[in-house]
């Protein structure tokens, strides 16, 4: 896998590389050292500050550089050990590591695809075309489907997260909520918008009053790259 | 004739269905020490001031208001204060269940939490605080207090997400004390909850817990839980926690959250 930064390439690419460049944002980044897969922490596509007034750079920044940043260590740290585990023939280790794979790599999924799905303001547009109309079909309005999110989102109980997915089965948008870190793939669903709803996704500028940060947080949404993700998962 | 004995019955009627029906209604514990500033520079005011006057009395208030819509539809509560309320939280029905599960949980962890803090330079935060009652209990559980409060804290930094980790009375003499992490506002006292992951000691008595939401600490700490953890043993009330064994064994739980 090459190195770089993930970034919405379909502003700058022609029509037909969308597809490519959906893919390409949703793939992890990793290098191969020593036969094991070493995530690596993906650049932002923007600033740390481009998304304020919605979303501080102090946030932005802790965000990042600490919580996603520490998804991928521990990850990248259980992932050794289970291949040493593996190596060894350790059943019983290799069992116990699994809620660590699962934290951790959950965390590191989420988290790539969250930074792709939030642009600055000024380069947010609302939904058009067939995920618009898809989003009408189901809920009857932006509006409509905006509120039932933010709603479902916010009585998620502690941390965890809300999604826009679309059923690999039925191709119909659903929402959906999990907890944690836990992966929207579980539930049979393609995550095209994730919004993080743990604490300190908002508490140093929202503090308790989450509503607050799920109405604010539709102006950074970046619809282009849900999109994208939309159209790669009908494919 | 007929005609008094009627009314006699009906009163009778009126006064037992308004009895089944008195409001129960729970009230937030008073901090034991003088405002938001006091367990300074360990816990900041900031962090008090919310979590206290926002997160901990919006879980009352929420609990408050889930109670009465269950009684106005004419459910008689299994239990009159809080902890009883929590003990039975499985026979509830829904959607009382969630209601005192999720924000009757948030009421009694947090009034737990914050009766049983304290000013870092009072005395009782001391080991010397530890009664000798309790102070046997953790040699016969841990054997030394630095074990416990070392198991306690990697108990606290491993919680995955919100939650809290607890040390508990068991019940059982030969190891009076253990360790424990709830998700969210989940209590060891609510047992082992459908669908949630098994609970070690389930049912177990808690007499001290450390809040591992982030809302806890990530004002002062950002998500260095560890050093959150660090202030967290200098501002703890050994003499609240001994109140809260002795409470525990004499079944008295309901005093450690009111």
């Amino acid at each position: 896998m090459a190195s770089g930064r993930v970034i919405n390439l379909a502003r700058f690419l022609g029509r037909a590389a969308e597809p490519a460049a959906a893919a390409q944002s949703s793939a992890l980044q990793y290098s191969t050292v020593g036969g094991v897969a070493a995530y690596k922490l993906p650049d932002l596509p923007y600033d740390h500050s481009a998304l304020e007034p919605v979303i501080s750079g102090e946030i932005m920044e802790l965000h990042h550089k600490k919580h996603h940043a520490a998804y991928v260590t521990n990850l990248n740290k259980a992932l050794e050990e289970y291949a040493d585990a593996e190596s060894n023939k350790d059943l019983q280790k290799m069992i116990s590591l699994q809620s660590a794979i699962n934290f951790n790599g959950g965390g590191h999924i989420n988290h790539d695809i969250f930074w792709t799905n939030l642009c600055p303001e000024k380069d947010a547009a609302p939904p058009s075309g067939e995920l618009l109309a898809a989003i009408e079909a189901k809920w009857g309005s932006l509006d409509k489907f905006t509120a039932t999110f933010s709603a479902k989102t916010a009585a998620v109980q502690g941390s965890g997260w809300g999604w826009l997915g679309l059923n690999k089965e039925t191709k119909a948008l659903e929402i959906a909520t999990c907890a944690n870190q836990d992966p929207l793939a579980a539930k049979g669903l393609v995550p095209l918008l994730g919004i993080d709803v743990w604490e300190h996704a908002y508490y140093l500028q929202y503090k308790n009053v989450r509503p607050d940060y799920l109405k604010a947080i539709w102006k950074v949404v970046n619809w282009e790259n849900v999109a994208q993700r939309y159209k790669a998962a009908k494919a | 004739m007929a005609f008094q004995q009627s009314i006699k019955i009906l009163c009778c009627v009126l006064l037992a269905a308004s009895a089944a029906h008195a409001q129960v209604q729970v009230k937030q514990a008073a901090l034991p020490y003088a405002g938001f500033k006091a367990l300074e520079p360990r816990i900041d005011a900031r962090t008090m001031e919310l979590h206290y006057g926002t997160h901990y009395a919006g879980y009352v208030k929420n609990l408050n208001a889930g109670l009465t819509d269950a009684t106005a539809s004419g459910l008689k509560l299994p239990a009159t204060d809080l902890t009883g309320l929590i003990r039975s939280v499985k026979s509830l029905p829904a959607p009382l269940n969630t209601t005192v599960r999720n924000q009757g949980g948030g009421a009694w962890n947090h009034g737990l939490y914050f009766k049983h803090l304290a000013p870092p330079a009072s005395p009782s935060v001391q080991a010397a605080a530890i009664s000798p009652q309790l102070k046997a209990a953790i040699t016969l559980s841990f054997r030394t207090v630095e074990n416990v409060t070392a198991e306690l804290t990697a108990a606290a930094g491993k919680v995955f997400g919100s939650g809290w980790a607890w040390l508990c009375y068991t019940g059982n003499s030969g190891v009076p004390l253990a360790i424990t992490t709830t998700p969210n506002q989940d209590n060891p006292l609510m047992g082992n909850l459908p669908g949630a992951p098994a609970v070690k000691h389930a049912g177990c008595t808690p007499i001290l817990g450390i809040d591992v939401w982030e809302h806890a600490y990530y004002l002062k700490h950002g998500p260095k839980r560890p050093e959150y953890l660090a202030d967290f043993w200098k501002v703890l009330s050994w003499q609240a926690v001994s109140a809260n064994y002795a409470a525990a064994l004499a079944g008295n739980v309901a005093a450690m959250v009111a």
